[in-house]
């Protein structure tokens, strides 16, 4: 179990602190998917190096099991957290097999001679991490998705008991990222393995974290099971600074338009949602009652099909000429 | 076929080459030294080169009678092992400088590290006496070889420090400031000239084209105590050079305490890097060279790469020599003159196709 513990992230230079995250305590069970989200800037790197133990904190502590990460050696640290960054790496020659090879070595001896289980352990997390294909190829060949499969991999070869995963998934297709989030939970629900995953992709966090720390600029971390922070409305206003609207009846989140002009829908049935769908793509705000400044738009059903009436204009054949219609 | 099967056949090509790499070049080593042994102005034959080496075994009187076993025990044995020794040195430091400032156009001469220890090493010969008084006369061999690792140890930390303040180290910089280390060291030694006397003199000129002619016992028991702690210090660091591959930060991810690896590592090469210049003077690219040729077949991992330099080093500084003082016998042609004119070349299309990458 990872504990933290009255943690104060920042940076020190000199006799002058700059608190990034104010104190934090929390706990992330063996086993849960944690999402971080936060706008840029907000400090999800500061906060993930610090807990990782790669930057010192300002205050706190952070305990894996009854260990303190920030007393332990590095080698016996990254025996028990592997952390991937945002960092593009690359190194002339070095192979994707080499590289997640890497999270073997605080598990090696003295010459960092790799065994055949922790060969076992290099194709296994290749595997999982869907980078087999990869493997054989330079690093410096391959697209940034690729690569960041390899992180992945060499996370996974290299701890099961923390994973601190930094925008892992910035650069994966939407697929990818989906599978990727899929087998973070499937990992930690089977080995018991905690895992923090910072990303910009809220939808999915919200669909598959077991718990979400939302991080707001300058503001404190908060904590909780996704549900609960839509419906405390804590989601609302993390998002709400950085101009992102956030639905909770839909689970959607909106770009709110400050030019947005109302228009009024009425009609039945799929046409109808369809409809309310195209014009808010538009850039329309869809509202029900009728207004005096509001453009009016009814659904017909009508002999020859479904019909648009824009006001008390001619009934029109499509969406499309509805839209066109509309200044 | 499955992709795991890919991931396999890629381990074992690996570890076939390197394997493979390995008996070709242990295979070579006793080769080169039997053909340094036998080849040079008075010309040995192997069949005879047992009974040579046996003489002193068997009857240590004859020695001074028979020519062959005097020039072999006095002459061209020392000379061979300094040879190999040396060179060995030179790649392991190049290889590890390469490693550890994450830049592979790092070479001991190039920056400058060699230069610091001529310096060192000029300023001990000239200013300081050259044998100690009393009980202290048994380190007075050592005088110069320990000025010449604290010149080498100076001009590594300088450089280290200097590369440091970017998280990727530009190989420009590093370069450059080689090229100032270099530029200050001349004009040290030339200073140096102009008070040193006679004898002096003739021994700073050796420094500049470096050559292992110079070989004794003395010059063999001082390398090879340096060598061995050499040896114990750096090849333990491949694991943490692999990591640095990526980065100090990336390093640091996977436990690599970084402090103490460019600690050992720094220490490392000044040891060899010093040791090989005091005793054989500047002999350049050795340690751009082989590292360079071994990585294109070993691939960057220095699991393989360190032991590979210490062996392809000591090979290729032993085929030098002995190519050196055989090619246009009786002239010897200094061996940092051989090196300096395959390195150069090598090292200008080195940098031709770096340029050429995105």
């Amino acid at each position: 179990m990872l504990r933290v513990d009255a943690l104060v992230a920042g940076y020190r230079s000199g006799a002058t602190q700059r608190i990034v995250v104010p104190a934090l305590s929390t706990t992330v069970r063996p086993g849960h998917l944690v999402c971080l989200l936060g706008p840029n800037g907000a400090g999800k790197s500061t906060l993930m190096h610090t807990i990782g133990g790669s930057l010192a904190p300002l205050a706190g502590r952070v305990w894996l099991g009854d260990r303190d990460l920030h007393a332990l050696a590095p080698r016996a640290r990254a025996q028990s957290v592997a952390i991937v960054t945002t960092e593009r790496v690359t190194a002339p020659l070095l192979t994707g097999w080499q590289l997640v090879a890497l999270g073997r070595q605080p598990h090696t001896g003295w010459f960092g001679t790799l065994t055949d289980e922790d060969r076992a352990r290099v194709d296994h997390a290749l595997r999982l991490a869907a980078a087999t294909d990869v493997a054989p190829r330079p690093i410096g060949d391959l697209s940034d998705g690729e690569r960041q499969r390899l992180l992945l991999a060499r996370a996974l070869a290299q701890s099961d008991q923390l994973l601190l995963l930094d925008e892992l998934t910035a650069f994966l297709d939407l697929p990818r990222r989906v599978d990727v989030m899929r087998v973070l939970r499937q990992l930690a629900r089977e080995s018991g393995c905690a895992v923090v995953l910072s990303t910009h992709d809220l939808d999915l966090a919200l669909r598959t974290a077991d718990r979400l720390w939302l991080l707001p600029r300058g503001g404190p971390l908060q904590v909780g099971a996704p549900e609960d922070l839509v419906l405390s409305g804590a989601f609302r206003d993390a998002f709400a600074a950085d101009g992102i609207e956030f639905d909770a009846h839909d689970g959607a989140f909106r770009l709110p338009d400050a030019r947005v002009r109302a228009v009024s829908l009425e009609g039945e049935g799929l046409a109808l949602r369809w409809t309310a769908r195209a014009l808010e793509r538009a850039g329309f705000r869809v509202q029900s009652q009728r207004g005096d400044q509001v453009r009016r738009v009814r659904v017909v059903a009508a002999r020859e099909g479904t019909r648009w009436q824009l006001d008390d204009g001619a009934p029109l054949a499509s969406i499309a000429e509805l839209i066109d219609g509309l200044p | 076929m499955t992709a795991a099967g890919d991931t396999l056949r890629f381990g074992k090509t690996g570890r076939a080459r390197r394997r493979v790499l390995f008996l070709a070049l242990s295979g070579m080593a006793p080769l080169a030294v039997i053909a340094a042994l036998c080849a040079g102005a008075l010309p040995i034959a192997p069949t005879q080169l047992v009974r040579a080496l046996a003489t002193p075994m068997i009857s240590p009187a004859d020695i001074a009678g028979d020519p062959s076993a005097h020039i072999l025990w006095a002459l061209r044995l020392p000379r061979a092992l300094l040879a190999f020794a040396a060179g060995a040195l030179l790649a392991l430091g190049g290889c590890c400088a390469q490693g550890v400032f994450r830049n592979p156009l790092a070479d001991p001469g190039l920056l400058g590290i060699s230069s610091g220890a001529s310096v060192a090493a000029a300023t001990a010969i000239v200013l300081l006496p050259t044998s100690l008084p009393g009980t202290l006369a048994l380190l007075s061999p050592w005088l110069v070889p320990g000025a010449a690792f604290a010149g080498a140890m100076t001009v590594t930390t300088l450089l280290f420090h200097l590369s440091r303040h970017s998280e990727r180290p530009r190989v420009q910089t590093l370069l450059l400031s080689g090229i100032a280390v270099n530029a200050l060291c001349f004009a040290a030694v030339g200073a140096l000239i102009t008070i040193a006397n006679d004898a002096q003199l003739r021994t700073l000129s050796f420094w500049t084209l470096g050559s292992v002619a110079g070989a004794t016992w003395t010059s063999v028991g001082i390398l090879v105590p340096i060598c061995a702690i050499a040896l114990v210090l750096l090849l333990p660091q491949a694991r943490a050079l692999d990591a640095l591959l990526l980065g100090e930060r990336e390093a640091r991810h996977v436990g690599i305490d970084v402090p103490r690896v460019v600690r050992r590592c720094t220490v490392g090469i000044a040891l060899g890097v010093g040791g090989t210049v005091a005793l054989t003077g500047l002999i350049g690219f050795v340690g751009l060279i082989v590292p360079h040729l071994l990585r294109s077949v070993l691939g960057p991992g220095h699991r393989a790469l360190l032991p590979g330099s210490v062996l392809g080093g000591g090979l290729l500084l032993l085929l030098a020599d002995t190519a050196s003082r055989t090619v246009v016998a009786p002239i010897e042609v200094p061996v940092g003159v051989l090196t300096a004119t395959i390195g150069g070349p090598l090292f200008l299309a080195l940098l031709q196709s770096r340029r050429e990458q995105p």
